[in-house]
């Protein structure tokens, strides 16, 4: 039997058992939080801790390991041979990975160190119960899957291929998701490498689309996305908060002080995010997550990062500085229609608050104080992309600047709020203030 | 630590793995289903099926040592047992029911951790033998730094 066809049991969801025996022929039997698959003949696992099972391995390589599948329990025993220790590489950053995703939630890095990935030679599985397909089913199913991949591919990058603005990528992608890979959550950050910072502006599945809400480079899975810049997934999120003892979520204490509340499940069972590149730079991370599936399995990464290629393309082609803001939905502005909205500046904290109501910060904000101070001062409406480009207060960025990106999260974000103030695109690189009631800056 | 102690685990409900190695010192493991100690403390009676315990059964004949690790899934905690093999023998009516008394509170103990109710019920938790072991030591096996300190053994 190859480990690839066990493949579920790797993924951290149920806790493996291990045996091991000193020189002197004494036993000791351990839970082990996770033990992962290298390749078809060798797994993993972490060291952490100094303890029995280690001292035994060094003294006597061989150990019984059971791992079990996740949802029907159902167990498999594999004898195994210790045979290194790795302190680096693609196995032990894995590992590393998942240590490194649970101590930001807890707040816990010292204690989740990773000391090294001990890698085992696989000599023998054996299937400790009767029921389970034989490798040929397993082949056969696989071979129709693919010829089901290869068209849904088909159908994404063609969906996608049709869209005209960023806005609307940003917003189909989130459909894609859900339509065609069956993910219900997911959430669309972008990056702000000036503040080291990833900021969310399209999600699905949830109650509150959190559009602004930011997230730290190196907090929470999307953190670390984003600072390794390679896909991350965790599995078995619950046991693993079982095992240091606490059910907090990450996003909850990486954002207790941010104005937006981060969107997102409050018990997710698995996460997964992939960064979104294009060339050398981060644009972004895709996470999805789920509060009923287990782990993420090679097919889901496989289309993540299909995903997150297409994203990269995408973002890059349609920020130019020559395209357009999208015209979005139109909101609802009956009922700020004659209002009086008075908006304040902070210029320490580059943040824009409106009646008192934190609405948005950094770039964006610095944007919008340029357009109300010239709109107050002039009465003037109509601006342009180049425009904003050439003031130096808002100190953009030569090149990569993000600008169209940056706007649909102010245009997002007046529209959620409805802040008294619209912007509405009026052409290539053109755009206007809909001013809606009455406006001061304090 | 005392029989006390261990009893508050087992009201919830445990896990168990049995650790054995031969006589050429390779390890192996497997499942039990219920635990109990003996009313004096210097004994854990296991109770399992014989065949999931197989390859225990046949190791203890050469080398009686034996390791027992209790394990509550709902937080991890665990406790092992390191101790000698007195007798293995089948289960008497009485001590079947007992055991499936204690694999119906580990039944519930993973039904509130998510586990599918079909999974729950579909686990064969049968038992037909006895593992009376005469315990050597008791350790914290819980994970993290503290894992493999002697707790102590206090006896009646």
């Amino acid at each position: 039997m190859k480990l690839s066809q066990i493949d579920f049991c790797f993924h951290g969801v149920v806790p493996s058992k291990i045996a091991t025996c000193s020189r002197d022929g004494i036993p000791n039997a351990a839970y082990i939080s996770h033990i992962y698959r290298v390749d078809d003949k060798h797994v993993a696992s972490s060291f952490q801790f100094f303890n029995k099972t280690r001292r035994n391995l060094l003294e006597n390589p061989y150990a019984a390991i059971q791992v079990r599948d996740p949802v029907s329990l159902h167990p498999y025993l594999l004898k195994v041979k210790y045979i290194r220790s790795e302190e680096s590489g693609p196995v032990f950053e894995q590992m590393s990975l998942k240590l490194d995703v649970i101590a930001s939630h807890e707040g816990m890095g010292g204690i989740f160190r990773l000391r090294a990935a001990d890698i085992y030679e696989v000599l023998e599985v054996t299937d400790l119960g009767p029921s389970f397909p034989n490798s040929h089913e397993f082949e056969s199913q696989g071979q129709q899957q693919s010829n089901e991949d290869l068209d849904l591919i088909r159908v994404i990058s063609d969906h996608l291929s049709r869209i005209k603005s960023l806005e609307e990528l940003l917003d189909c992608s989130m459909g894609v998701l859900h339509r065609y890979l069956g993910w219900r959550h997911g959430i669309l950050l972008l990056s702000d490498s000036r503040s080291q910072v990833l900021v969310t502006h399209a999600t699905y599945g949830y109650a509150e689309a959190g559009v602004g809400s930011e997230v730290k480079y190196g907090q929470g899975l999307v953190g670390v996305c984003a600072l390794r810049r390679r896909l991350c997934q965790i599995g078995g999120i619950r046991e693993a908060f079982r095992y240091s003892k606490a059910m907090i979520r990450s996003t909850e204490e990486a954002n207790a002080s941010e104005k937006i509340p981060f969107p997102g499940l409050k018990n997710p069972a698995s996460q997964m995010a992939a960064p979104i590149l294009s060339q050398d730079d981060l644009l972004g991370v895709l996470m999805v997550e789920s509060d009923a599936k287990e782990s993420w399995d090679s097919r889901d990464q496989f289309f993540i990062s299909v995903m997150t290629n297409l994203l990269g393309l995408g973002i890059r082609a349609l920020n130019q500085p020559e395209s357009s803001m999208a015209q979005g939905r139109a909101a609802d502005v009956k009922s700020v229609v004659g209002q009086n909205w008075t908006f304040r500046y902070l210029p320490d904290e580059e943040q824009m608050f409106v009646n008192n109501a934190y609405l948005i910060r950094n770039i964006p904000a610095k944007i919008l104080k340029y357009l109300l101070d010239v709109y107050l001062k002039t009465k003037r409406t109509e601006f342009s992309n180049l425009e904003l480009r050439t003031v130096k207060e808002l100190n953009l960025p030569g090149i990569k600047d993000n600008l169209e990106a940056r706007l649909i999260l102010l245009r997002k974000r007046l529209d959620e709020h409805q802040a008294g103030v619209r912007l509405r695109s009026t052409g290539r690189g053109k755009f206007s203030l809909e001013v809606l009631g009455a406006l001061s800056m304090e | 630590m005392r029989r006390e102690d261990i009893q508050r685990m087992l009201d919830d409900g445990v896990g168990l793995i049995l650790a054995t190695a031969d006589g050429n010192c390779t390890p192996t493991l497997a499942d039990a289903e219920a635990i109990e100690v003996s009313a004096d403390s210097k004994s854990i009676l296991v109770y399992g099926s014989s065949r999931k315990l197989g390859s225990v059964l046949r190791d203890v004949k050469s080398n009686p040592r034996i390791a027992v690790t209790i394990g509550r899934p709902s937080d991890n905690a665990a406790i092992q047992f390191k101790g000698l093999v007195q007798s293995v023998r089948g289960t008497t009516v009485l001590e079947k029911e007992k055991a499936r008394d204690l694999s119906d509170r580990y039944r519930k103990e993973i039904s509130l951790l998510g586990v599918l109710p079909k999974v729950v019920t579909a686990l064969d938790l049968s038992v037909d033998t006895v593992i009376e072991v005469l315990i050597v030591d008791v350790f914290n096996q819980t994970p993290g730094e503290r894992a493999g300190q002697s707790l102590g053994w206090e006896t009646d």
